[in-house]
Order: structure tokens, then C-alpha cells, then sequence
């Protein structure tokens, strides 16, 4: 008799199961995400390492975000804005945001963000704004110092977190270990350079009828972010399914992952072009021989561009043709057909017009962290051998590399790996405009007017025409101030058995909020 | 004896000092600006200089040299992480056991597997025992820590399944990397026991020990051990100090926030308050094993307590 009644009992109870209704927004599990790099610390306003910069997007919210793909500015915490006069915005947040701790976000929270932000004063881009000031409960005005630039509205709001002034101030460690947020996810745990743990919170102010940013969501009611630093440990780490998902695999690695793989059936792989492009950019101060341009031909003519991208991150890379990838919606395929490519004539040609008989000896500096930069110098140091042109790799730690910039006699090569967040005329700029540098030359310690003047034409809302940025990459190639080498491809691989699709943000890091599971 | 250990305790204050400062003098002229590793290459000259004057690197080397003395020796605070803006002392307090209980788990295995080998070893000179002894060493030695640590994770946590790869939990979060950071010393032990062994063993005193009837065990656990034990407690302690101060690999391999890895990071980052800091209390730990070690010949060899004890009197 006990035998049929318990089975009848298990028969109601996954009955039960099958008619509750799933949650529509929420899976009730973990994912956990392997990152190569330490957030080291959590805090709103201060300098984000490698990391944090994957992490704080799901701890913290912006005022507004742009669409990973379309590119398109959405408000998150901002309802709308509207623009006062060429250098003043007022900004409208949403009434009913609250933060995990229960405290309501007004407009002098966003006053409090930002000046803090402003105060602490590693985060530079936070100087474009001259001020802001709470002009209601929930209206904000801000007064740039310029008129601002193509894009610069957009890149801060999406580039400046929000907290209570309250909370931040009952924070013992300025939210270093212990932030308190408005977003879908709050920190519970914590262990620096091991994990961060993050659960979704209940009675997130955005209800899913009113949300504006799909990615502002908690589709999964907890998520792990574990550090694994070393990449053989990482790969490892996917095949014991001790992790579900990253994007920090080594490219050597993924094949194993993808559908021809022994490990093709349990994961999928999303690869995508890296917003970030491999640039040489030569010394043009006349502390170097490559102030002559022709010389500066001449080594570029002799790069092999395409047998860099077939050398490197296992074949996954693409040949660039400017200082910046073709991510950019202002980048031209047309550029391609006129650009430096391999030829060892003309090469030579430059060299003899150049006046210089004789071996030339170079440095380039490369960053030691990067085996990637290692591969490049390495090859770069063969192309170059074959027109007497002796390269003597110079690798640096990070520090040593920023350090070593400004320094005109330090250097004649360098390699950057350089990106912007929106479009390709603001990647150029953060090199090339003096107004940014503010040295009075570029960053390569070139002083042109008439490239500042190309650079000022593409990079207002109004001039931010095809024709002044085809002018600007024209004679960026005439007088080769720098040569666009590849572009990597960045891998997500994910256990496909608990991921169904994922989503990423403005700056391509991973939204596992967002995702679909 | 408390007199000598008070004198040691002294001794190790000025050798603290030392290091504070050789550390400070090293850190002060090594490349790198701090400043412009938390701003960045895109902040402005003046933002720079704001920053630098913030964070008091413009102030005199001496002048700064001094202010660091103070707050570690006056106060014993280490200051604030450039990066993480948590005091540094309370994150070595969070960090510095899991790196002592991985150095503490390695000093414990090299003295439990390295010794007795290395006895096997010197017993059976020459026989099989001894070259499978010794061939065990060698492998020890000469295999690279970080290779063996993958190759373990390879077969335990990826073929077998049976150990985690990474990270911190319960005991058996330690058990990969602790084997594998006691690899080379268990080796270096083994290798010194048997020499240490072979010189006692063939002392006058065993063979009147052997001549005597004495069995053999007694030999060698009773009479010729405790006169080998102090190169093996010396090699043990230099073992835990090299342990405590050089597991970053085993640290970063296994992804255990450790004070090696701190530091590392630290030094990459130009974060001085932070390096200044490990260094410092690694110091101290170094300088108090050594300490101990002393201790230990001591009560393992009466002529070393006899030594001691007639200082005293003679003072």
C-alpha cells in the first residue's frame, strides 16, 4: 500500500513541476565566469584594472549605455536629457531608483558621483565637465568645460558610475570590497584575486515592462566571477566544468572548444573582431632617425602585414589598414586599397630617398605582459633586417612602458594596441590631437598644424563628414605617422548546456545578466 | 636563554630596519611613475603632477624615506594600497595565512617524506635503495615547480576528477599546490639528509654503538640521527623561509590570493605602500624562523644549550 502512495506522491510532486510556471526572467542557478585578470578592488570612482573593467558593469550603473551593435545611446538611470546651450546639459533621472540599501537616487547623489569622481582624480576623462549642479529632486545640469566633442556626451554617461551619497559614505573602504549599488546585482562575497560573488536583488527598481536597456536585468540568480590568472589553468578549468563561461581564453586554446573539438558538443564559441588594433607608431621627433618620412616608408613598406595576422593568436587576426580597427561605424573600406602593403621595392626606394647609407639601428618598445607584441617585434625585426635596418626589442613592464613614452630619445618604435569607445576619428584623436595631449604635440612628438587642423574637422558632431575623415586617414598614410598592423578576434566560449546565447556591452565585456539561459 | 632570545629579538630589529629601507632605496629608483599607472596614458601633464603631490611622491627621497620609517616602526602601519585604497595591513592580515599554511604544509611534507628517504638512502649505501632514493631527488630537483604543478593538475583534476585545480576552499583546495611547492625541497632534504647521515654513520661512536649489540634501529634513530639533525633543521628552516617568500608561482598557478601574488601584482602596478609592506613582514617571518631554528639546535644538541647557558654565567 506504501508503495503506490509514495509513487503517487513523486508523480504529483514532478507534475508540480512541470505546470509551475518558470520564471520569465530569471533562472534560478549559477554561472560562473572565468576572468585572467584581478579586479583588484571595486570601487565607483577610482581607476579600473583589467578586471574591474569586466566586472563593475554588473555592479554599477551609468547614466546612460550604448548599444553594444547598433551603437545607439540609450538612459539608464537618465529618463531624458536636453541640451541648454552648446555647453550645457540638463539630465532627468528616473524618480523611483533605489539602491540596494534602500536609499532613493536623486539628482545630489549624481552632483556627489561625480565630484567625487572628479576629487579622487584617476579617471581623466571625468575633466571634460567643468561642473554639474542638482537643479530639482531629480534634474541635473552639466556644463562642459568645452563644447563637447563628437561622441564625448555619450562616453560620459556610459563612462562614470552612480551611487548614493549615503551609501558611499557608510562604506568603510570607499566600496573597495563592499559596493552598494542601484544595479541587478549586488556583491556577497568578495575574496581579492580569487572570486566575486553576485546575486541578484530583489525588487530591482527597472521592472521588466518599463526597462529601457535590455541588459540592465538579473537573468540568473547568482553569478560567479572566479580569477584564474594563469591561461593553461583557465583552458582546464572549462574542461573540468568548473567554469561555465570566459572570454579571456587563449587563442591556441579555443579550437578545442569549437565544433570540431573533442570538447565542440558540451561548448559554443562566439568570436568577434577586437575593438583594439596592433599599431606601430614610429618616433617623429628629430631625437630619431625616423623623423625622415621617407625612412618612415620605408619600414612600413617592408612589413608584412598579413604574415603577422597569420602568425599570431594562432591565424585569428586581420590585417589593419589605419591606426584603429574596422570595428568603428566611421571606418572606410576603401582605405584598403591604398595602404602600405609589403613591398620591398618600394621600400628600398624610400630608403634611398631617404639619404641614409648604412645600417640604421632602432629600439622599439614593446610591453613585456603582451607575448602577442613579442611575436610582432620578433618578425618585425626579420622585415626590417632586409633593409638594413637593425631593431633591438626593448620589452618593458607596464609601468616602465607609460613611463618610457614621453621620452623622446627613449624610443623609435612602439608598438600600441589602441581603441576608442565609439568611433575611429576619437581612436585618432586620443593620439594625434594636441588639444588632448596638451604638450603641444602628438604623442608620437609630431607638431603638424595641418594634421591638427584634419583632426579638429573630424571631430565635431557637425564636421564628422566621410570626406574630412577620408582627408585626415589620406595623409595620416602620406606622411606615415603611424601603420595599423592587425586586429585580434576576442573568443567567448560558453557551456552551452546552461548558456544559450550571451550578450555584451559597449566595451564588448561579457553581460551574463543578460544573457539567455 | 630568554637572555639570548630578547638579544636575537633585538639583533632582528635593526635587521627589519635594514631591509625597510633597502627596500624603500630599491622601490624609490625603480622605473615606473605610480601616479601615471592609476591615470593612465591619456591624463595631462597637470593631472599628473596633481596626483603626484596627492599621493606625496613629490616630497625629498629622505623626507619620504623618513615618513615611512616612522609610520612602520612608531606605528606599524604600512599605509594604503595606491590601487586596492585598503590599508595594507589589514589585506596581509587576510593574505598571509593562506601563504603560511602553503609554506607550513610544505616545510611539514619535504620533513616527512625528505628525511626518511634521505635515512633509507644513507642506510643502504650504495644498494638499490639508495640510487632509487637518490634518482627520486634528482627528479625532485630537477623538474620546474610550475611544469609539475600542471602536470598534476592535468592528471588529479582534469583525468581523475579526484582534486580541485584552482582556487581556496577546504583542505583539499591545498593539497595540489602544496605537493607541488614541496616537491624540490623534499629533494634538497632527502639529498642533505643522506649526506648528514653518512658522516655521522661512520663515526667511532656507532661503531662502538653497533660493537656494543646495540640493534640497529637504535643506531640509527637513537645515536646517529639526533647528531645529523642540525644541517637537516637548518636546511628545514631556510626551506620554510624560501617557501613563505617564493610561492608566488604555486600562487598564481593556482589562483590563491596569497601574499607572493600580492606583491607581484604590487610590484607590476608600482603600488609601494603594498610591496613595501610584504617585504617587510616576510622580513620579520624570515628573521623569526631563524630564530626558532636556533632555538631548535638547542634543544636537539645539549653542547649548543650547554654553550648558551655558560655565556650566560660568564656575563
Amino acid at each position: 500500500m506504501k508503495r503506490p502512495i509514495a509513487l503517487f506522491l513523486i508523480a504529483l510532486l514532478l507534475a508540480c513541476q512541470v505546470m509551475a510556471p518558470a520564471t520569465a526572467e530569471m533562472a534560478d542557478s549559477t554561472v560562473v565566469i572565468g576572468i585572467s585578470n584581478d579586479p583588484e578592488r571595486l570601487g565607483p570612482f577610482n581607476s579600473r584594472s583589467n578586471g574591474a573593467k569586466q566586472i563593475l558593469p554588473i555592479i554599477y550603473e551609468t547614466l546612460g549605455a550604448r548599444d553594444e551593435f547598433s551603437g545607439t545611446f540609450y538612459g539608464v538611470l537618465m529618463d531624458t536629457y536636453q541640451a541648454v546651450d552648446e555647453k550645457t546639459f540638463d539630465i532627468k533621472l528616473y524618480e523611483n531608483i533605489v539602491d540596494h540599501a534602500g536609499n532613493p537616487l536623486t539628482a545630489s547623489d549624481v552632483v556627489f558621483s561625480i565630484n567625487k569622481t572628479k576629487e579622487i582624480g584617476e579617471l581623466a576623462e571625468i575633466n571634460k565637465i567643468a561642473s554639474v549642479e542638482a537643479m530639482d529632486t531629480y534634474t541635473v545640469r552639466y556644463t562642459w568645460e568645452q563644447i563637447p566633442a563628437l561622441g564625448d556626451f555619450e562616453s560620459v554617461m556610459s563612462g562614470f558610475y552612480i551611487v548614493t551619497e549615503k551609501a558611499y559614505t557608510d562604506s568603510a573602504d570607499e566600496m573597495a570590497t563592499d559596493p552598494v549599488s542601484t544595479s541587478p546585482y549586488r556583491v556577497t562575497e568578495f575574496v581579492s584575486g580569487s572570486s566575486v560573488v553576485l546575486e541578484a536583488v530583489d525588487g530591482y527598481w527597472q521592472s521588466a515592462d518599463k526597462r529601457k536597456v535590455p541588459t540592465q536585468k538579473a537573468g540568473i540568480a547568482k553569478i560567479v566571477y572566479q580569477v584564474i590568472t594563469e591561461s593553461s589553468q583557465l583552458t582546464m578549468a572549462l574542461q573540468t566544468g568548473n567554469i561555465d563561461v570566459t572570454a579571456n581564453l587563449s587563442a591556441d586554446d579555443v579550437e578545442q572548444f569549437g565544433d570540431a573539438g573533442p570538447y565542440g558538443a558540451q561548448y559554443d564559441v562566439y568570436s568577434m573582431p577586437r575593438i583594439q588594433s596592433y599599431d606601430l607608431c614610429p618616433n617623429c621627433s628629430a631625437d630619431s632617425p625616423l623623423a625622415n618620412v621617407d625612412l618612415r616608408k620605408a619600414v612600413f613598406y617592408a612589413i608584412d602585414a598579413s604574415t603577422i595576422a597569420l602568425s599570431i593568436s594562432n591565424g585569428q587576426a586581420n590585417v589593419a589598414y589605419t591606426f584603429g580597427s574596422n570595428c568603428y561605424s566611421d571606418y572606410n573600406p576603401e582605405w584598403e586599397k591604398n595602404y602600405y602593403t609589403y613591398d620591398l621595392t618600394k621600400a628600398q626606394e624610400h630608403m634611398q630617398a631617404s639619404g641614409i647609407t648604412g645600417n640604421v639601428e632602432l629600439t622599439i618598445e614593446i610591453k613585456s605582459s603582451d607575448p602577442v607584441q613579442a611575436t610582432i617585434a620578433e618578425l618585425l625585426q626579420a622585415f626590417l633586417g632586409q633593409i638594413n635596418v637593425n631593431l633591438t626589442i626593448k620589452p618593458l613592464s607596464q609601468a616602465e612602458f607609460l613611463s618610457d613614452e614621453p621620452i623622446s630619445t627613449a624610443w623609435d618604435l612602439r608598438i600600441l594596441t589602441f581603441s576608442a569607445d565609439d568611433y575611429i576619428t576619437n581612436c585618432w584623436a586620443k593620439y594625434f590631437d594636441t588639444d588632448i595631449t596638451r604638450t603641444g604635440k602628438t604623442k608620437n612628438f609630431i607638431q603638424d598644424e595641418q594634421l591638427q587642423a584634419l583632426i579638429d574637422g573630424c571631430t565635431t558632431p557637425e564636421n564628422h563628414t566621410a570626406e574630412n575623415i577620408d582627408a585626415f586617414q589620406a595623409y595620416l598614410v602620406e606622411q606615415a605617422y603611424c601603420f595599423g598592423m592587425v586586429q585580434l578576434y576576442d573568443n567567448v566560449v560558453y557551456n552551452a548546456a546552461l548558456v544559450k546565447g550571451i550578450d555584451l556591452n559597449q566595451n564588448n565585456y561579457l553581460v551574463p545578466g543578460a544573457f539567455e539561459y | 636563554m630568554w637572555r639570548y632570545v630578547l638579544k636575537r629579538l633585538g639583533m632582528m630589529l635593526f635587521v627589519v630596519l635594514g631591509v625597510a629601507i633597502i627596500i624603500f632605496t630599491i622601490m624609490y629608483f625603480t622605473p615606473g611613475d605610480p601616479a601615471l599607472m592609476l591615470l593612465g596614458s591619456t591624463a595631462t601633464p597637470e593631472q599628473l603632477e596633481a596626483k603626484r603631490v596627492a599621493m606625496g611622491l613629490n616630497q625629498p627621497f629622505l623626507i619620504q624615506l623618513l615618513l615611512f620609517l616612522r609610520s612602520v616602526f612608531l606605528r606599524f602601519d604600512f599605509g594604503t594600497s595606491y590601487i586596492l585604497k585598503v590599508p595594507v595591513m589589514q589585506e596581509l592580515i587576510t593574505r598571509f595565512p593562506r601563504t603560511l599554511i602553503l609554506a607550513t604544509a610544505c616545510m611539514l611534507i619535504s620533513a616527512l617524506v625528505g628525511i626518511p628517504l634521505g635515512i633509507t638512502a644513507a642506510v643502504h649505501q650504495n644498494k638499490w635503495q639508495d640510487r632509487l632514493c637518490m634518482v627520486v631527488a634528482l627528479l625532485g630537483v630537477s623538474l620546474p615547480g610550475f611544469w609539475l604543478a600542471l602536470m598534476m593538475v592535468l592528471l588529479f583534476s582534469v583525468k581523475l576528477g579526484w582534486l580541485p585545480s584552482y582556487g581556496m576552499g577546504g583542505i583539499e583546495y591545498y593539497i595540489l599546490p602544496c605537493v607541488a611547492n614541496s616537491i624540490s625541497t623534499i629533494a634538497m632534504q632527502a639529498r642533505q639528509t643522506r649526506s648528514s647521515m653518512l658522516d655521522v654513520i661512520r663515526s667511532d661512536y656507532i661503531t662502538t654503538a653497533r660493537a656494543k649489540g646495540v640493534d640497529e634501529r637504535s643506531v640509527i634513530y637513537k645515536h646517529a640521527l639526533p647528531n645529523a639533525l642540525i644541517p637537516i633543521i637548518t636546511i628545514l628552516g631556510n626551506g620554510f623561509g624560501k617557501a613563505l617568500g617564493g610561492t608566488v608561482i604555486i600562487e598564481s598557478v593556482f589562483s590563491i590570493p596569497g601574499i607572493g601574488l600580492y606583491m607581484i601584482t604590487a610590484i607590476n602596478n608600482r603600488d609601494y605602500p603594498v610591496v613595501r609592506g610584504c617585504v617587510v613582514v616576510l622580513a620579520i617571518a624570515f628573521s623569526l624562523i631563524m630564530l626558532v631554528v636556533d632555538l631548535v639546535y638547542a634543544m636537539v644538541d645539549p653542547r649548543i644549550k650547554a654553550e648558551y647557558a655558560s655565556k650566560s654565567l660568564r656575563r
